[in-house]
């Protein structure tokens, strides 16, 4: 290898032509005051009388601060980046600007902090446009009603719960419970339509975390990257050991990122992954800034930190191009209580909401969707035709299964309509269980829904549900176009049922579940094992009276 | 000339200033007090009632004057305190514009300024909440008893005396910048390697005038440090035109490179 050299006077002429080119053409105007508190990540400012809110300073070290707090005397600032070098008496200078970001699609593929610079090691990212974080979110004329499907690719939610380009839906529940990876499998849904080219049907994804772990949001990537979803996706990292300030505005910048998606006519999925986060980073910064703390120590305006967020998810109107911006903010709630401050109030700005309980996880019972409290106010009117003809009834079954189930607990004898109700609600259940990464494309959803539905199920043994799913879709692929119709105009024709009904019953006869052969092994290899049992105990008596 | 000075001490209007320095500083020390005094559960009976146990040995005036205060309503204690605050400041600015002494307090305060500004240890030690507020005042006089106007030694008593999480010389400026508003005038500190030549401060006097419509008083600071070149300073304006800060630009910019 040839030995690197570094030529001094090479150095030393580069540096000379720098500082000879260099020119600084005037004296320069500056507004400058004083530092006079610092720590916390905060700072207290004297004199900038004229300084706006939310404008950005710069500090002596070149960090920058943003001012929140305009008091007729102090001005309080979120420090932006280190604040280890900031001292009481240095001065600070006001810039004029406002926080903004670089937006542009050369951040597909990119993971960037809150303030847009990247962070993967990828090098910097060729950006000519700006746009500010606390833009205002479209007015009434500017948008249009929810009509398009995202699909999230989970049954639970397609069906029951289906979401709309445009829509805000909440995804609640405590730790642990899988919420983001029903965020990160709506991503990874997305592939398919970003592989067709065509704008209209692609998706732009944005995974804004927030105070997660470093590892997690490595582990999101490697997931994302795995299934060839980092190509449309931009991740926003805002991770735990990030001051409070990059926290609380690190949604703002994925939300800054996707609007100028949705201005060109584009079509953004963004996840904020969670706000419960978001809003304990702002509670610190406002307690800092000794705001007057409310309910649970938050700031009086804790709602209007996540409405004026939210609003920005819109389907915008034909004359502005018809892009969409649908958000799935993430909250956590600890055990379960939905009534809880910040839970409450992103229901209540939210179209609905996807509530995951922790029992239900904990009963293998995933992704754990709670069908009787998780709604959708908008994404109906954005379903497909199909997926409309055959969910119908599923949420109407699954909660008549619930109750009955619950009552059959203690009862001993049940007649015939109810054990039969029973059983269809048992592999109804089961049918709406999904592994993580596996997300089913739509037409797949609509056979398998309108399978359970119709009673196609009732006669497989619950664990053979599974396989069922798999070699069902694959039959259906290879001996009917319905799933092609479905795929092609979205709806389910007479014609296209009745070759269903009967490619169905075709399949079920050849079906013989694997579940069911290993079990007919299992219960031989199992009197097997009580011969080798018994004799070992026969051995053991032996043993002991010798 | 000292019977001068003797005489605006005793004014009326200034015992009521100092001793409502005095009761702000003593608010601001106080929490339980200050508390007391702006929560809005109290009436301003009961408020004013306390206030006249606690400061009971002030002047008549000053009780006049806490008592309208403290009829107001306040969010927080520090409102209270930077109301008190202002009022006794408007009566000194008030007695000093009724002198025709104004101008020479504001001159002698931006001159403070600047002077403990080139001493940090100085201009920390008058800042520092760990020292005692007597020996702060007594460091104060120890360098201009006698040497300035009563009133703006009583001004640089009350920002050290009271600090209030402020910073001593950033008060002053602050002092100053309220009495050049009520002057209707803008104080501008021109530093320079060395004295700036007529014509230079008649047209730095138009452009200035220009832009604030204010009348322009210079404030002339030789500073070795600046190389060449000169640096102008007005409210929270830098222009800096120094060759300096051009050689710190050039600086900074290596570093990026």
């Amino acid at each position: 290898m040839e030995e690197l050299k570094i030529d001094p006077k090479k150095v030393r002429d580069a540096l000379g032509r720098f500082a000879k080119e260099f020119s600084v053409s005037s004296a320069t105007e500056e507004e400058v005051g004083l530092v006079v508190e610092a720590g916390d990540g905060i700072a207290q400012i004297e004199g900038l009388s004229s300084l706006m809110a939310s404008e950005l300073v710069r500090f002596e070290n070149g960090t920058l601060g943003l001012a929140l707090n305009l008091n007729e005397r102090k001005i309080g600032v979120v420090i932006l980046g280190d604040f280890i070098g900031i001292e009481e008496g240095q001065t600070v200078k006001r810039t004029g600007e406002v926080l903004s970001i670089p937006v542009g699609d050369d951040f597909l593929g990119r993971v960037i902090d809150p303030m847009g610079n990247p962070v993967d090691g990828l090098g910097q990212i060729k950006s000519s446009e700006r746009r500010v974080l606390e833009a205002q979110a479209p007015n009434v004329m500017h948008r249009r009603s929810v009509y398009k499907p995202i699909q999230t690719g989970i049954l639970a939610i397609d069906s029951m719960t289906p979401i709309g380009r445009g829509q805000r839906q909440l995804i609640i529940g405590d730790r642990q419970t899988g919420k983001t990876a029903i965020a990160v499998d709506t991503i990874i849904n997305q592939k398919k339509l970003w592989e067709t080219g065509d704008p209209a049907k692609q998706v732009r994804c944005i995974y804004v975390a927030i105070g997660q772990k470093g590892s997690t949001i490595a582990s999101v990537k490697g997931s994302l990257e795995e299934a060839g979803a980092m190509e449309y996706t931009t991740i926003v990292a805002s991770p735990a050991s990030d001051s409070a300030g990059f926290k609380y505005l690190a949604p703002y910048s994925g939300s800054a990122l996707g609007q100028h998606w949705m201005y060109e006519g584009k079509s953004v999925l963004i996840i904020f992954d969670d706000l419960s986060k978001q809003a304990e980073a702002y509670r610190s910064v406002s307690l800092l800034l000794r705001r007057p703390p409310g309910r649970e120590a938050y700031p009086g305006d804790v709602f209007y930190l996540h409405s004026r967020l939210l609003e920005r998810c819109a389907q915008l109107s034909d004359d502005l191009g018809g892009g969409s911006m649908t958000g799935l903010p993430l909250v956590e709630t600890k055990a379960n209580d939905v009534s809880a401050y910040i839970p409450t109030n992103v229901i209540s700005i939210t179209d609905g909401q996807v509530f995951l309980q922790s029992d239900l996880f904990n009963a293998n019972q995933r992704p754990a969707v709670d069908v009787g409290i998780s709604v959708s106010r908008v994404g109906g009117a954005a379903q497909i035709p199909a997926m409309k003809k055959v969910s119908g009834t599923l949420k109407i079954e699954l909660a008549q299964y619930r109750s009955l189930a619950a009552f059959a607990m203690f009862a001993s004898d049940l007649d015939a309509a109810s054990r039969q109700q029973l059983d269809r609600g048992e592999r109804l259940t089961e049918l709406l269980k999904q592994p993580q990464y596996s997300p089913f494309p739509v037409e797949a959803q609509v056979a398998l829904i309108w399978a359970g539905t119709n009673g196609k199920l009732d006669s497989l043994p619950v664990a053979a549900i599974e396989e069922f799913k798999k070699s069902y879709i694959d039959y259906l692929e290879k001996h009917s176009k319905v799933l092609e119709n479905v795929r092609k105009t979205g709806d389910l024709s007479d014609k296209d049922l009745s070759e269903l009904e009967k490619t169905t019953d075709a399949f079920l006869k050849q079906f013989t579940p694997i579940a069911e052969a290993n079990s007919n092994d299992k219960a031989s290899n199992a009197s097997d094992e009580e011969q080798d049992r018994a004799q070992e105990v026969v051995q053991e008596k032996v043993v002991k009276e010798k | 000339m000292e019977n001068k000075n003797q005489n605006i001490r005793l004014f009326p209007s200034v015992v009521a200033a100092k001793q409502l320095f005095i009761i702000a500083s003593t608010i601001d020390d106080n929490v339980a007090l200050g508390n007391f005094l702006s929560d809005f559960s109290h009436t301003a009976g009961e408020k004013q009632r306390l206030a006249g146990e606690v400061f009971e040995k002030t002047a008549e005036l000053t009780k006049n004057i806490l008592s309208d205060l403290l009829v107001r309503p306040y969010s927080s204690a520090k409102d209270l305190e930077d109301s008190i605050e202002d009022t006794a400041l408007d009566l000194v600015f008030d007695q000093a514009a009724a002198l025709g002494i104004l101008d020479e307090i504001v001159y002698e305060l931006n001159l403070a300024a600047y002077s403990i500004k080139e001493y940090p240890l100085l201009s920390e030690k008058l800042g520092e909440k760990g020292v005692d507020k007597e020996i702060r005042k007594s460091i104060l006089d120890e360098f201009f008893l006698d040497k300035v106007n009563p009133l703006t030694l009583m001004l640089m008593h009350h920002s050290t005396y009271a600090l209030r999480e402020r910073n001593f010389v950033s008060t002053l400026f602050w002092l100053v910048s309220l009495i050049t508003k009520k002057l209707n005038r803008v104080l501008v500190n021109v530093t320079a390697t060395t004295e700036p030549t007529k014509d230079q401060l008649i047209r730095l006097e138009k452009i200035i005038e220009k832009r604030e419509k204010k009348e322009v008083t210079f404030n002339i600071i030789i500073d070795e440090n600046l190389i060449s070149g000169m640096k102008v300073q007005y409210d929270d304006t830098v222009i800096d035109g120094s060759t300096s800060s051009k050689i710190r630009k050039l600086k900074e910019s290596v570093e990026k490179v």
